[in-house]
């Protein structure tokens, strides 16, 4: 216990964003970002409908089975390089810490669960170098506009299995995080004897507002398991946060469906499968500038579970997932194409649950926007403790 | 577990520190909002309503090196130095060998060595230069050309305008090629003159005597020779303390007439009473660009600079190296010219410790070159809503040398209603607010 309680707070005491680390972060409210596990990007899935117990909000069902105190949590990099079509390249990265959980069993009754997850990524940044005409003379300017920040999650929720083939489960959450928008220009050659300041221009808002999840599992006869879920998100209110700004924005966010489901094709071979629709058109139209979509994502995967090394089971995983980004950028329509492999350590075992478990997944992808693409690696970690 | 889990936090700590950087655009299109930035030029009726050129701030003796010229465009100027005290208290070994204090030695000649700015520039390739001893009691803070005595209590002048009368001590042939030292010998009998501690007036006076030139005189050193009374097979030379040199000078320049003059020795500065528009309609560029009226705030001036024009000053105090100015707020205009000035305006900026510098041909003959002075704080101060208690920020500019004195020189700006006026040139910026999209 302690030790885990070490490793939290070692992640903790580093400032981590919740990022996608894209330049698609520019359109509409940002890039949607998924909470999910390392076991989950590995398997190319949603994260729903997996075999055995997981955290994941996506799946408020699947804490069910956790019959002992656990925490999970998933820490991961990126590293991005962009192309946006016109001969400019750039790179990026990052750390990604995209959720934390903790569960703890209610009696016979269920599991409580509280999860803090990110939502939407709104970090990207754009500079250009460009002429002003003065007077008799023209300046070199660069003019930077920054968008750091995004929403996040916090959610309370609660998980039964009300039937030996049937759990249920539902959590209650309020969005949090801010994000602050900086506009600057800097003077780079005016015919002056000293240095112009930078001119700046910035905000920060404060996000808040209500959301809820619902889901069920469905199990039959321990080789197939089917779940689905429900975000009913409500909307998302964005308060001005420093007194730059007044501009005050509400956001429908869309319901979205989750489904996925996992079979055992052979011993120690699983498949796994899963897709999800949201209809961002409504979100996009509060923005007033943005186009939405209705965004879909489907992907799976195959787990051999049957691996082991040093005497510890060691699944392995492949997965693939291609995924619809919900606003259009300058026009275009962007997806995410993911390949991801990865890989889970039992740490500690008792019977068929593991005690303390983690996982590794990496994955290379492609996001794509008319003439704009970004290809990515992103790493992931996870670990999920029971029992301490 | 428990030996996993050290290496798992080692693992994570590392990971945690990725370095972070941001997906970067390079493309316009992605900007949420504009960004203007537009050149106003007001002209000085529309920001200045009061200039004043003040004289007399300093005197050329805390320049601490002087000038000496003679008919240079009508100048005529000649150092002084105040012969504080000639030593003759000695150490030397006498006949026994011992070492013995000798306050009995005799002078018995010396010469006045005379340092000159190499640097001077447009000087002939050799002159010739006098010295001579001031006949007359002085008082080297206050004195002038016409004064020996100018202070608050007393004001004596030379019997002869010029620091006079003097009597010769000699001449010499200086030439830049020489090294920056003229040694002119001084006989005995002067020596002794100099040496006697009830002449108040002790002083040596240096004259150019080559017309047509002026000439940087850096310091005046006085040596001499004394033969001690118990080894009089033994010559010390000593040096006389020269410390107190300054220079007096004729004519006195007129004032500048519709110009601005900064420096020169006693000092000149100028004052510029403004009243900074809030709210613009105009030039025509602006309009369509920013919206009129526009309203100048401490956020939207990005720069704000008052521009002068060098003209041509008097020939005989045209400045032969660069001239460095600076300005600054007047904190009490009513009580001008003793008014308190603020720091700097050019404070937090490389100019802040020479201020800004000037080319000297810049007011040679054709002289005509534009010169902004950066004051934006002093602008934004201006054009910010007034503070609800306490007092207006100043709205006088003070323009002087950012030393004084400098120079015997200064510099010349063209003045308001002619050719070359001053202008206040703000470069402002604005944006979109910030929004959510």
């Amino acid at each position: 216990m302690r030790a885990a309680l070490l490793l939290l707070s070692l992640v903790a005491l580093r400032p981590a964003g919740v990022s996608a680390q894209s330049l698609l972060s520019a359109a509409g409210l940002g890039v949607p970002v998924e909470s999910l596990d390392a076991r989950a990007r590995a398997l190319g899935g949603l994260g729903l409908g997996v075999f055995g117990p997981s955290l994941l909000p996506s799946d408020p069902a699947a804490p069910a089975d956790l019959r002992l105190p656990s925490v999970a949590f998933t820490l991961g990099g990126s590293w991005v390089d962009v192309d946006e079509g016109n001969g400019t390249l750039s790179d990026a990265s990052g750390t990604r810490f995209p959720f934390l959980a903790a569960s703890y069993p209610a009696r016979s009754l269920g599991v409580l669960t509280v999860s803090y997850g990110s939502v939407l990524d709104q970090r990207w940044r754009t500079r250009v170098e460009h002429l002003v005409p003065l007077e008799e003379t023209s300046a070199r300017v660069t003019d930077t506009f920054f968008s750091d920040g995004g929403v996040a999650a916090l959610r309370l929720g609660f998980a039964s299995r009300i039937a030996p083939s049937l759990a249920l489960g539902g959590a209650v959450g309020m969005y949090t995080g801010e994000t602050t928008r900086r506009g600057s220009r800097s003077f780079d050659s005016v015919d002056v004897i000293v240095a112009i300041p930078d001119f700046q221009t910035e905000g920060t808002w404060r996000y808040s507002g209500f959301n809820a999840t619902v889901g069920a599992i469905v199990d039959v006869a321990e080789v197939l398991r089917v779940a689905a879920s429900l975000d009913w998100p409500g909307s998302l209110e964005a308060e001005p946060a420093s007194p730059e700004v007044t501009q005050s924005r509400s956001y429908h966010m869309p319901v979205t469906l989750r489904v996925g489901a996992s079979g055992v094709l052979a011993p120690g071979l699983v498949v796994t499968v899963g897709a999800s629709q949201a209809d961002w058109s409504g979100t996009a139209d509060d923005t007033g500038e943005a186009t939405g979509r209705t965004a879909r994502t489907f992907g799976g995967g195959l787990e051999f579970t049957r691996a082991s090394l040093s005497g510890r089971d060691t699944p392995l995983r492949l997965g693939w997932r291609r995924s619809d980004l919900p606003f259009s950028l300058l026009g275009e329509e962007p997806s995410e194409t993911v390949l991801a492999g990865g890989l889970g350590l039992n740490l500690v075992q008792v019977e068929d649950l593991p005690r303390a478990r983690l996982d590794f997944s990496l994955e290379r992808g492609r996001r794509e926007a008319g003439s704009l693409s970004e290809s990515f690696w992103r790493a992931s970690m996870g670990l999920q403790v029971s029992g301490f | 577990m428990k030996r996993t889990l050290p290496v798992l936090a080692l693992l994570l700590w590392g990971l945690a520190g990725c370095e972070e950087s941001m997906p970067t655009a390079a493309s316009d299109e992605l900007l949420p909002g504009a960004l203007r930035t537009v050149e106003i030029r007001l002209p000085w009726d529309q920001f200045a309503s009061g200039l004043e050129v003040w004289g007399g701030f300093s005197s050329p003796f805390e320049l601490g090196r002087g000038v000496i010229a003679h008919d240079f465009k009508g100048l005529e100027a000649r150092g002084l130095a105040r012969v504080i005290r000639l030593n003759r208290t000695i150490t030397v070994v006498d006949s026994t060998g011992a070492s013995v204090v000798d306050s009995l030695g005799s002078i018995k000649g010396g010469r006045v060595v005379a340092h000159f700015d190499t640097l001077s520039p447009a000087v002939p390739p050799a002159m010739t230069v006098s010295a001579h001893r001031i006949l007359t009691s002085w008082d080297p803070p206050s004195v002038t050309w016409t004064f020996a005595v100018d202070t608050a209590g007393e004001q004596r002048p030379w019997p002869e305008p010029g620091g006079g009368p003097v009597e010769l001590v000699g001449t010499g042939e200086w030439s830049t090629g020489q090294g920056d030292s003229l040694v002119i010998p001084v006989d005995s009998a002067t020596m002794a003159a100099w040496a006697d501690s009830l002449d108040v007036g002790r002083g040596v006076r240096v004259d150019m005597e080559t017309p047509d030139v002026r000439l940087e005189l850096d310091d005046i050193f006085l040596r001499y020779e004394l033969v001690p009374s118990v080894n009089q097979d033994t010559v010390v030379t000593l040096s006389a303390n020269t410390d107190i040199a300054t220079f007096i000078y004729d004519p006195l320049p007129e004032g500048p007439g519709d110009g601005i003059r900064l420096g020169g020795a006693p000092a000149w500065r100028t004052t510029i009473t403004t009243d900074i528009p809030t709210e613009l309609d105009g030039p025509p560029a602006l309009c369509p660009l920013l919206g009129c009226p526009f309203r100048l705030t401490p956020e939207n001036v990005s720069h704000a600079s008052l521009v002068l024009q060098t003209r041509p000053t008097p020939p005989a105090f045209q400045p032969s190296d660069s001239a460095r100015v600076e300005a600054r707020a007047v904190l009490s205009p009513e009580l001008l010219p003793k008014a308190p000035l603020g720091p700097s305006l050019f404070s937090d900026t490389p100019l802040q410790l020479t201020g800004l510098s000037i080319p000297g041909a810049a007011f040679g003959e054709g002289g005509s070159l534009l010169v902004g002075l950066p004051i934006t704080d002093f602008v934004r101060a201006l054009v910010a809503d007034p503070p609800e208690d306490g007092p207006p920020p100043p709205n006088t500019l003070a323009l002087l040398s950012a030393f004084e004195p400098f120079s015997i020189s200064f510099a010349e700006f063209a003045g308001p209603g002619g050719p070359g006026a001053p202008y206040l040139r703000l470069i402002v910026t604005v944006a979109d607010s910030v929004r959510l999209p």
